[in-house]
């Protein structure tokens, strides 16, 4: 069974893990989140994008109610996020950008204080990912290494089985190894029915190997959300060329980017939209150009919108 | 060059008010200075605030520059000695030349020596080191000590070479002050920030407020053990059975793990060993009220990690809020609050022993009387003095507004206290200062727990500031 057709069988698919409509919230004057609408089902993996300084931690602070809206609504697990609303907030995981938690603790008393208040505590995962991260439980978590840190983050949020885990950037600080090592404990996870998780990252690959949705963060609203399957399947770079080469790559409407490289005229389109081969082909013929189209993978997709 | 006037422009640009403040300081000194007569002196002294007072700005600002990443930028130790002799010209070099100008060479000759100590003695306050505070308490019992010690050290205290003593002492200081600003290797790793306050602990305000030296560590160590125990304890109760109370017991366990027995222990140990020093070198059977009250304020003094601490504390608060899935921020906010009342047993308990130790060691007759009036004094001025605290404002100045006045109240509290039960006796002295202190505490204690409940509620850190 794929990972699509286990979701499907969620039991809640037809809610929203979150909802959030028109977000504002402004820093010193200036506007990270512009009337943001944002839709995340549950069951879903949200890898979240957007370029440094776009507002992503920002986002996931204000759905998990850690900062303060300057106006709009969010609703998280059918509630709305207006109070944290007791037990509900053991049903979200978190794991924010910085790891700055209690530094004067042990790793193995952080742990037990925090097992003592879950109903719901997976002991044989956190002895395990202790274990294979080698996390030793007598450390000071001051003592821990940025990445190591981040490792107990995730333990910490991946032990209470959260329906739905909020990851701000959660591998940025981990070596290749242990980051494969938090995919593959993450994928099964996730896998379960009615199981949401969100993650930052600008690591586009660990998104593909997750299969996950694609939230764009730009100017303050998600400018694009769609499956990862579809954008494979429609966003493509279309190349025009020709022998005298161009100047200035023509316009196109619809185009999600245009450039110009090597005096070849550029273009990132989306060609789930039917009036867009078309166009694609018409502008080629009346620049006397040839259309090349490539496909793109998401890391050139999101140099390109982002 | 501009990098150095960058640096000794700083101070000013970073606390504009404060700036603006000592402008006025200056101004108003050198109008009385202009205006001749005994107003010249006023004047002097005037300055002599001002000028304490700029480098004092001149210290937080170090303080801030102290990081490790600050000496990697190109050439930054010339740029800061080039601003700090800059600082030194025009508030050091110029006013001792004008009093030298004033009143003869001598006199300046000695400014010269007392500015260069209060100079360094500023820049050890602002550093956060406790030895500057220590300074303040010699100076105030500096005044009890008898006259009989001031005319046998006259000789030395006018000797002409006393005031290069001043400087070499000074110099000293600034070096200790900069390897506490600029310590060469790892820093060690960082306590609770709510955890009470020791002689041998780093301050409050350096990155670490591990103790210094192996034996400190040690016993830091022992404690720790003492405080995991503990917590492994609570966590195990409360996960047998939930109930609030052992929740408050598991939260004090985490946010002040020294609050145990072992912790108490290691207090009284070191602080104790203060007051034993202190109660023998300055005090006789007559004083033992006067001891008893410094003996109970240094008790106290460990109270101020709730105002201090609780910045520091706020990115950690996040994981808590999630571990603890309050109903409301105002639960959450009140479960923290009651929380911090795990400081005032040891507070409490820190009170008897000082006390206790100062009466047997300098009147054992007056030990029952002395006990008596801490169990009077020491309950209610301890939950006073944490209401106080927890009201402290985000404001730097005020915030040291509050803590002069708290400190200044502590004080006074505990005189009066000392001088009614001494005049009318536990019944008719105690019975007034129980129902006003209590009265006052709990009322300071309601309103701060109000206050704080209604505040919002912020997971960031306290902003990134220069100097702050």
């Amino acid at each position: 069974m794929t990972m699509h057709a286990a979701l499907a069988a969620a039991p809640d698919e037809n809610l929203s893990a979150v909802s959030a409509r028109a977000l504002l919230k402004s820093f010193d004057g200036r506007e990270v989140l512009n009337r943001l609408d944002w839709e995340v089902p549950a069951g879903r993996v949200v890898g979240l994008l957007g370029r440094n300084g776009a507002g992503k931690t920002t986002l996931l602070r204000c759905l998990l109610g850690l900062s303060p809206l300057d106006a709009g609504s969010i609703e998280v697990l059918g509630e709305p996020m207006d109070e944290p609303r007791g037990q509900r907030l053991h049903r979200i995981g978190y794991v924010p950008q910085s790891f700055d938690l209690f530094p004067w603790m042990r790793v193995g008393d952080f742990l037990t204080f925090t097992a003592a208040f879950y109903k719901r505590w997976d002991s044989a995962l956190v002895e395990r990912l202790l274990d294979e991260w080698q996390l030793e439980r007598k450390k000071k978590i001051a003592a821990l290494s940025q990445g190591q840190r981040q490792m107990l983050a995730i333990v910490r949020a991946l032990a209470p089985d959260p329906d739905l885990l909020v990851l701000d950037e959660p591998v940025a600080s981990l070596d290749p190894i242990a980051r494969r090592d938090f995919l593959a404990t993450l994928i099964p996870l996730v896998r379960r029915p009615g199981k949401t998780v969100i993650f930052s990252t600008h690591i586009t690959t660990d998104l593909e190997r997750v299969e996950a949705d694609i939230a764009l963060l730009r100017g303050g609203c998600i400018a694009l959300q769609r499956p990862l399957a579809e954008l494979r399947a429609h966003f493509r770079r279309a190349w025009l060329s020709r022998a005298s080469g161009f100047s200035a790559a023509p316009m196109l409407d619809g185009a999600l980017d245009a450039d110009l490289i090597d005096a070849r005229a550029g273009y990132v389109v989306d060609l789930s939209d039917a009036r867009m081969r078309p166009a694609l082909e018409a502008l080629a013929a009346r620049e006397g150009a040839t259309l090349e189209l490539a496909s793109l993978d998401l890391e050139d997709l999101f140099v390109a919108l982002a | 060059m501009r990098a150095v006037w960058t640096l000794v422009l700083l101070p000013l640009r970073q606390a504009w008010v404060a700036a603006l403040l000592l402008l006025l300081m200056l101004a108003g000194a050198i109008a009385l200075a202009l205006a001749g007569g005994k107003a010249l002196y006023g004047g002097a002294m005037l300055a002599a605030s001002a000028l304490w007072f700029a480098w004092l700005l001149a210290g937080v600002t170090l303080k801030g520059l102290a990081r490790k990443e600050t000496m990697l930028l190109p050439d930054f130790r010339r740029a800061l000695a080039g601003a700090a002799a800059l600082w030194a010209l025009l508030f050091w070099l110029l006013p001792c030349a004008l009093t030298s100008l004033h009143w003869g060479l001598p006199v300046g000759w000695l400014a010269l020596a007392v500015d260069a100590l209060a100079i360094a003695w500023a820049v050890l306050i602002t550093s956060g080191s406790r030895s500057g505070f220590l300074i303040w308490v010699l100076i105030i019992g500096a005044r009890f000590i008898p006259q009989p010690f001031w005319l046998s050290i006259e000789p030395a205290l006018n000797n002409p070479l006393l005031p290069l003593v001043a400087l070499l002492l000074a110099a000293l200081m600034l070096r200790m002050t900069w390897q506490r600003l600029f310590p060469i290797g790892d820093p060690p790793l960082p306590d609770s920030p709510l955890l009470a306050s020791e002689p041998m602990r780093r301050g409050n305000n350096t990155t670490s407020n591990v103790p210094r030296g192996k034996l400190m560590q040690r016993l830091n160590g022992w404690s720790e053990h003492g405080a995991s125990a503990l917590l492994q304890r609570e966590a195990a109760r409360y996960h047998a059975t939930s109930t609030p109370g052992r929740q408050r017991a598991m939260l004090r366990a985490l946010l002040l793990p020294h609050e145990q027995p072992r912790g108490w222990l290691v207090r009284w140990l070191l602080w104790g060993a203060f007051v034993a020093v202190y109660a023998l070198a300055l005090g006789h059977s007559a004083q033992v009220g006067m001891i008893a009250g410094y003996a109970t304020f240094f008790a106290m003094s460990g109270l101020n990690v709730v105002g201090t601490g609780m910045p520091r504390l706020q990115p950690s608060l996040v994981e808590l809020y999630f571990t603890l899935a309050p109903d409301t921020r105002a639960v959450f906010k009140a479960q923290l609050v009651d929380s911090f009342l795990g400081v005032l047993p040891g507070a409490i308990l820190s009170a008897f022993v000082f006390t206790g130790l100062a009466a047997l060691l300098i009147a054992p007759h007056a030990l029952v009387s002395i006990l008596a009036t801490t169990a009077i004094l020491a309950p209610p001025l301890a939950l006073a003095t944490l209401a106080l605290y927890l009201s402290l404002p985000v404001n730097v100045i005020l915030r040291s507004v509050v803590t002069v006045i708290t400190i200044f109240g502590q004080m006074g509290t505990i005189w009066l206290g000392y001088a009614l039960l001494e005049r009318f006796g536990p019944l008719w002295g105690g019975a007034p200062v129980l129902v006003i202190t209590w009265s006052f505490a709990i009322g300071a204690w309601s309103t701060a727990r109000k206050h704080w409940i209604d505040s919002p509620l912020s997971f960031d850190p306290p902003r990134a500031k220069a100097g702050a």
